[in-house]
């Protein structure tokens, strides 16, 4: 039996009367990097939260490379970043990276690399983190999560505050991660960076999975944008074309994916002068998922 | 774990300076103003004819003591309100701050995600206020020790004496200390851990102070932990069951904290 990196099996959390995590199923697999995506209050940092060890579990298991989560051999395959990482200010950057890495117990061997990744400055590490910008602050915080080689990373919203260079640089560490076999799951609202990044994605919402699936199954099977061109306001059109703007000239709207049939009617739509299809991507997706009717009843 | 000692150190070396400093110049300046003040004929002539006020003996945490007596005026500042803040502050902030504070400023998220055991921070945490609250305690000392130099009669207190009402002092810093510890693990917000901690703390001061004064109330005296410590009687000797009782009791509130915290959820 492959023991996953990270293996959720119908984990549950209850805070009182409040379910945040109700039978999440989830797995992330070895060589992979997962896009966790939910709107905000989903339970995306509870789901997080449980597997580095900060929250118990009210029922299901969360298993780290086949080890109770909790377990201290499966943690020290585990690295990780919190959405809003707090440093003590009154040490060097340097400083607090040493103390991460001792608690962790492994040697900072993956520092240098993820620094100049993340373009970094040496002399910045010598600085007190007190005085950090934010971004700075997510560079470090990206850096403690990694450097110590885990086998599996989790990033809660890591790209937030990064400025351009350094983003690209975040996006080549982690694809970098995932080539040496290692794993990656990363929390993001940047849909266009998860959809540029990420092998797989996780879409969860109300403390569900809604669905698990990887990117290009994903946007494959979403809705298509089609664009109208039109000399006059046109009528009749299928009802399987659900338009979302349209003036005199131009409708767009969105059609199922595979309706080929459907383009080919558009497209011969009397009054259609010109017609435009293009792939949905992963932002289409989460919006189709999440704007449905009965999504937020679930 | 000495990083996280060192860095819990380091981040409190302004405030571990400023309370040494300043028990160091309280007891400076109530050692040296005794001869000031006329020293003990002349402190004992102003009150010593209506016997001295129960109020008085009871804030120096004793019942039928001549407080103007220079041993006794030394241990009144052992246990005056002022030294007791100056000493306890520590303890508290630090206590309150171990694990409520990381919660609430979100540092558990990087502290706590390692493959250590959680009691292991905290143990770290109360060994860097073991060290702190050590320096305040020695400047304790040495601020009694310089004081009473500095006045004729308290001269004859001797260095040992001053060192014994220190070390008795103590487990009662070490308990106060403990208790802020087992508050902030089973609290979400320092501000919560700290009101427990000092109410407890005042409560407690209370009682002892009303048991001293009020003899049909004196049995409660000792079920605070102020009954377990006189440094009247310090100043003599250690007492070594009181000292045993303050320290099991802080022993056990430290075994309570880390259970405490093995079992809860840290957000």
């Amino acid at each position: 039996m492959v023991a996953f990196p990270l293996a959720c099996r119908q984990l549950a959390k209850r805070f009182g009367d409040v379910c945040a995590l109700d039978g999440v199923d989830l797995t992330v697999r070895a060589g992979s990097i997962t896009g966790f995506l939910g709107p905000n209050g989903a339970g995306k940092s509870t789901l997080l939260r449980i597997v580095v060890g900060l929250l118990r579990p009210s029922a299901g298991s969360a298993s780290l490379f086949g080890l109770d989560a909790r377990d201290p051999n499966a943690r020290r395959r585990l690295g990780s970043m919190p959405a809003d990482p707090q440093f003590a200010a009154s040490l060097t950057g340097r400083d607090n990276l040493d103390l991460l890495a001792k608690l962790h117990g492994s040697p900072p061997i993956d520092r240098e690399w993820a620094c100049e990744q993340l373009a970094l400055d040496p002399a910045v590490l010598d600085r007190r983190a007190g005085g950090y910008s934010s971004g700075m602050r997510q560079k470090l915080a990206i850096v403690q999560a990694v450097q110590c080689r885990p086998d599996l990373v989790l990033l809660d919203e890591p790209a937030n505050r990064l400025d351009p260079l350094a983003h690209r640089g975040f996006s080549h560490l982690v694809q970098s991660i995932a080539a040496e076999g290692r794993a990656v799951l990363l929390s993001s609202h940047t849909l266009s960076e998860v959809e540029a990044i990420c092998h797989d994605v996780v879409m969860i919402n109300q403390g569900r999975v809604l669905l698990e699936a990887t990117v290009a199954e994903l946007t494959d099977r979403a809705r298509r944008v089609v664009t109208l061109t039109h000399r006059a306001p046109v009528d009749g059109l299928p009802a399987e074309f659900v338009s979302s703007t349209s003036d005199r000239c131009m409708t767009v709207g969105r059609i199922p994916a595979h309706r080929v049939d459907l383009v080919e009617r558009l497209a011969s739509h009397p009054g259609v002068i010109d017609i435009l299809v293009e792939p949905a991507s992963l932002e289409d997706v989460f919006l189709d998922l999440y704007a449905s009717p009965g999504v937020d009843d679930a | 774990m000495r990083e996280l000692l060192r860095a819990d150190l380091a981040s409190r070396l302004r405030m571990i300076a400023g309370l040494a400093l300043g028990i160091f110049v309280f007891l400076v300046v109530l050692g040296g103003t005794y001869q000031a003040l006329g020293g003990s004929a002349m402190l004992g002539d102003s009150f010593r004819s209506e016997n001295t006020p129960s109020f008085f003996s009871a804030f120096a945490g004793e019942t039928g003591v001549d407080i103007f007596e220079p041993a006794s005026y030394l241990a009144l500042g052992l246990i005056h309100p002022l030294f007791l803040v100056l000493s306890f502050t520590l303890g508290v902030a630090m206590g309150s701050a171990s694990v409520s504070a990381d919660i609430e400023s979100g540092r558990s998220e990087l502290l706590y995600t390692h493959p250590r055991r959680r009691s292991a921070i905290i143990d770290a945490r109360l060994g860097a206020w073991f060290v702190a609250q050590g320096a305040v305690l020695l400047a304790a000392f040495a601020g009694a020790a310089v004081g009473s130099r500095l006045s004729d009669e308290l001269r004859d207190v001797s260095l040992a004496a001053i060192g014994r009402g220190v070390v008795q002092f103590a487990p009662l810093t070490v308990l106060v200390g403990t208790l802020a510890f087992a508050a902030s693990a089973v609290s979400t917000t320092r501000a919560r851990a700290l009101s427990v901690s000092i109410g407890l703390v005042a409560l407690a001061y209370l009682v002892n102070l009303v048991s001293l004064m009020w003899h049909p109330f004196a049995f409660a005296r000792r079920v605070t932990p102020f009954g377990y410590y006189s440094p009247t009687r310090a100043l003599v000797a250690v007492d070594v069951a009181d000292t045993a009782v303050l320290l099991a009791a802080a022993a056990a509130l430290i075994v309570f904290a880390r259970t405490a915290i093995e079992r809860r959820d840290l957000v």
